[in-house]
This record gives C-alpha cells, structure tokens and sequence, in this order.
C-alpha cells in the first residue's frame, strides 16, 4: 500500500542534516519502502510503500508526523 | 499569504442568475456509460391517458415489475439491448427508448407536449443542453420549469437526487446576444476574443490525461519527453482520452486554429503537459504529485488541475496536497495550483463540497458559469468551512481540441480551470514580477462577481 507521510517542518529540517545512512535508517523507523527521496526534500513528504496498514495508526502518532493519506485516485473533472 | 482563509471578501454581488429570464435549458444528468434511454416524453398533463398510449406504442410492464414505486412504472418494450423505460406517472414524463418512428409518433400524438432526444455531450459528466426554444414560448418554458421541480422531488424522494436518470432544468433568464456570440472568451474579458498579452515567455503546466501530439493545433509546439511528459506507468503522453487535449487547448489553443476559430486564452504561452491520468481519466495522487514536482522544478508559474476526488461535506482537506500547495504558493520562484472545483451538485436541490484536491486552502478552487455568466448546476460549491470556491469561469459547452485531431464542446468545472489557467499567464506576461501569491490576489481582484459567493466565489476573472 503507498501512503504519503507528510512530515513537521522541524523533522523535514532535521531529515534534510541527515546523512544517507541515517535517512535510510529513518525509513526503516517508519516502516517504509520505495521512498521518494526527492519529495521528501522538496515537500517534506515521504511518499512510500507500507507492508501493513496497521501501521498507519503508529505512524499518525509519531511526534515528526503531520499526517498520513493513504495513495487515492482522482479522476477527470 | 494569499490563501483562501485569509483573503477579505468586500465585492458587492450582483443579484442572483435565478431572478433573469431565459431560454429553457435542460440537463440529464448521468452517472455510467451503460446503455440509456434515448428520449425524454414530456406529456401535456398527468394522465391515464399517457400509459394508454404508452400500451399502444407496445411498451409493457418490464420482467413482471410494473412499478418500482409509487407514481413510477417501469415499463419495456421487449426489444434486446432496449434500456427499461420509466414512466414518471404523477409528473406527465416518461424517460424511454425509442427510434426515430416512435418518436415522431410521439410528438404528433395529442398527449405529448415534446419529445426530447437523451444525447450525450460531456464527460466525465454528460450534460444535454436545450439552448434556445422560440421566442415567446412562456406556457413551454413555465411548464418544464415545473416538470424540472416535480421531477426533481419525485427524484430526491427516490433517494436518485444527484444521479440516476435525474432531469435538472436550469433557471430561466436572459439571453444577452452578447454574450451567446463571444463565449467563451468574451465571459473572461477578451471582447472579440481579444487581449493585448498572449502569454509570451509564461509557462504553464497542465497534468491531466496527456496530449494528442499529432493535433494540428500544437504543431511544433509539444514533444514527447521533452515538454510532454507520462506520469502514468505504461501509458506514454499521447491522449488516449480526449480531457487533457481539451484543456490544453483552453490554456494554449493557437490565435489561428485549424478549425478557424480561436479557443485558447494564451496562444503564445510555453506549454508543459504532464500525463497524471490515465486513458481512462483515473490517476493516482502519487503521479499528481510526481507531475506537479515535475512542472514546479521544470519552470511552471501557473499549474492547471482538472481533476479531483469527492469529499463529503465536513470531511477534511487533503493535507498532503496543502503541503505541496502551500510550499509552492509561498516560494517566490514557486507556482500557483489552480483546480477544478467538482462537478457534483445537482442545483437547485443539492450542492455538493468542493472536492479535493481544490479544497485545499492554498489551491485556487473554479466553478464553472454557462454562457450567461450563470453558475452551473453541477458545479461543486461551499459547503463547510474547509473547501471554498474562489473565482469562477465559462465550463458549460467550452470549444476546444480533442485526441483525433478534433474538437469537442464539453462541460465541466474541468473546462473553467484552465481558462483560470490562461488569464493568469496573461497576467503573468502583464506583470512577470508577481509573485504566486501576488497572482492569487491578482486574480481575484480581476473577477466581475456572478452569483452567489458560495457558488462562485469571487466571481469570474477577467482577463487583462
């Protein structure tokens, strides 16, 4: 399931100091695969894969996290 | 900052389309693409003597169901591949199928007032139009202004309100001759499609279904992977739909096209196509954002969404689409997210939200207007204090180009945005200091209010 974590200004300014190792560890923490590392930089979103929505919850509740929106589906208006 | 919290609403509103006089103009409002009835018979009255004629015309109870509810019958005539028939018995309309004989039988009969064909002209949201009915007809217009509101109850009581074979009659009022021979562009403030700023050195991104690259319209102007770019995995940028060629051509249709008619408000604007929906006009928030990353990063001032997801009333705006939004909306070399409001309402009897992602606080939501300046009937509108609209634009049979090579006129709030999209290039050319914000401002500044600010916001813009 993709998910789109969007992060804290402060955690988004602290991922940005992170050397690679720590960053992959990061996302690791958050149960997350396939990150846009990009995004993360830019939007301060971690855009993601996630084995188990259970995670989600846990996720929502960590203090870096603003939100989490699972991936949907838009269409032509 | 310029968002939609914080701008002041001070414009005075002009009285509402409701209380002017018109053409009658009606709609079908449908939901799938399955097989549909093909007329609307508008009977003189409510009467025994319509299903009498109905018998006679070889219609009969439908599978052993003769009624699906008090006042309705649903009725068949038998034929393979015929969509059932539904006799609305207490209003004097029936919704059938029928060929070209029967409807002339029909409208010759002495029960039946007219006869309306069921076509469709839109999408995603077809929508059949009955522009003009001869001068004078005040019985016609008085009557189907009462089917309309029977109807529509009859409907809302069948719990089919906004979708099913619902048929919405718009409210009756002027026609400014004006205003019927310079639609589109001449809603917008280009009178004789006219504007001194074209766009010139502006870029502007529009991530919808692609483009058809090989549209006479945009030779020489669009190359794949290069300018033209697919989102979407396993489909390259060519429009295999027809919606992203059509708003690409609202934003950037040429001075000269080849159907000889201008239909673009910046022919001269660098255009960047991003493929986010698929051929089947569906797309994932994944390759939105992967395409509005794309347009910000490769110089787009101005991007144009016309596409969305429902949102029920009171539930939240997306907060990842705020993020994004919001990020570009404050940056100075950022970029302006403008998007369609939604086509879910089904005026006057229900409202939809706006959906995301124009809900969002820091993306410029557009309703769309009809010819008359008129917010459409489907067009989503404020609901709650999270989604409002903020300007209006022409979405109601908008002219532009189609994959094919063609053109189609459609509607939709899809149709408005990138006209949103368009004025603001032309005042980006006016004025390549604005920043986001700035523009935001700009915009709803230029707008000439249309209605309700719920509807419309604060109203529709003008173009410099």
């Amino acid at each position: 399931m993709k998910i789109h974590v969007v992060l804290k200004d402060s955690a988004q300014a602290e991922i940005e100091e992170m050397s690679p190792e720590s960053f992959t560890q990061y996302v690791q923490k958050m149960r997350l695969s396939n990150v846009n590392v990009d995004r993360v930089k830019r939007f301060g979103v971690l855009t993601g894969d996630i084995d188990d929505p259970k995670w989600i919850a846990a996720l929502e509740r960590d203090s870096d996290v603003e939100a989490v929106e699972v991936d949907r589906v838009k269409s032509a208006t | 900052m310029a968002t939609k919290k914080s701008t002041t609403r001070s414009k005075a509103r002009r009285q509402t389309s409701s209380t002017r006089s018109s053409p009658v103009e009606a709609k079908i409002a449908t939901t799938s693409a399955e097989h549909r009835p093909s007329h609307l018979v508008l009977f003189r009255r409510p009467s025994e003597a319509n299903l009498t004629l109905c018998e006679r015309m070889g219609l009969k109870a439908s599978n052993g169901v003769s009624s699906i509810r008090a006042g309705v019958s649903l009725m068949s005539h038998g034929r393979s591949g015929e969509a059932p028939s539904r006799m609305y018995s207490n209003l004097g309309l029936m919704v059938t199928d029928l060929d070209d004989n029967e409807a002339d039988v029909y409208s010759n009969a002495d029960e039946v007032e007219m006869v309306v064909r069921n076509e469709l002209r839109s999408l995603p949201d077809p929508t059949v139009e009955i522009e003009e009915t001869p001068a004078g007809n005040d019985t016609l217009i008085a009557y189907l202004h009462g089917m309309h509101d029977a109807t529509a109850a009859a409907l809302r009581f069948a719990g089919e309100s906004s979708v099913g074979d619902a048929v919405m009659l718009s409210s009756v009022s002027a026609l400014p001759p004006a205003a019927l021979s310079n639609y589109p562009l001449g809603l917008i403030g280009m009178h004789e499609g006219y504007s001194r700023f074209t766009g010139a050195n502006v870029t502007v991104a529009v991530l919808d279904t692609g483009i058809d690259l090989q549209h006479a319209d945009f030779a020489g102007r669009v190359s794949a992977n290069s300018n033209a770019v697919s989102f979407v995995p396993n489909e390259s940028v060519q429009d295999g739909h027809g919606h992203g060629t059509h708003c690409a051509g609202t934003v950037a249709g040429p001075m000269q096209s080849a159907a000889n008619r201008r239909y673009g408000v910046a022919p001269d604007v660098n255009i960047l196509i991003g493929k986010v929906l698929s051929n089947a006009g569906r797309g994932h928030d994944d390759q939105i954002i992967d395409g509005i990353d794309w347009a910000a990063t490769s110089g787009a001032r101005v991007i144009s969404l016309s596409l969305g997801s429902r949102r029920a009333a009171g539930e939240p705006a997306s907060v990842l689409y705020e993020r994004i939004a919001s990020r570009l909306l404050a940056s100075d070399n950022g970029a302006l997210l403008i998007a369609a409001a939604g086509n879910g309402s089904a005026r006057p009897h229900f409202i939809a939200p706006v959906e995301n992602p124009a809900a969002a606080r820091s993306i410029m939501a557009v309703a769309a207007v009809d010819r008359q300046g008129r917010v459409w009937n489907s067009s989503s509108a404020q609901r709650d204090a999270i989604g409002e609209v903020n300007v209006a634009a022409p979405g109601v049979l908008v002219f532009s180009s189609w994959a094919g090579g063609g053109y189609q006129s459609i509607s939709g709030t899809s149709m408005a945005t990138p006209h949103v999209a368009g004025v603001a290039a032309l005042m980006l050319e006016q004025d390549p200091s604005l920043t986001p914000q700035a523009l935001w401002q700009r915009l709803e500044q230029s707008a000439s209010t249309a209605g309700e600010q719920t509807d419309v916001g604060y109203g529709i813009v003008q173009a410099p």
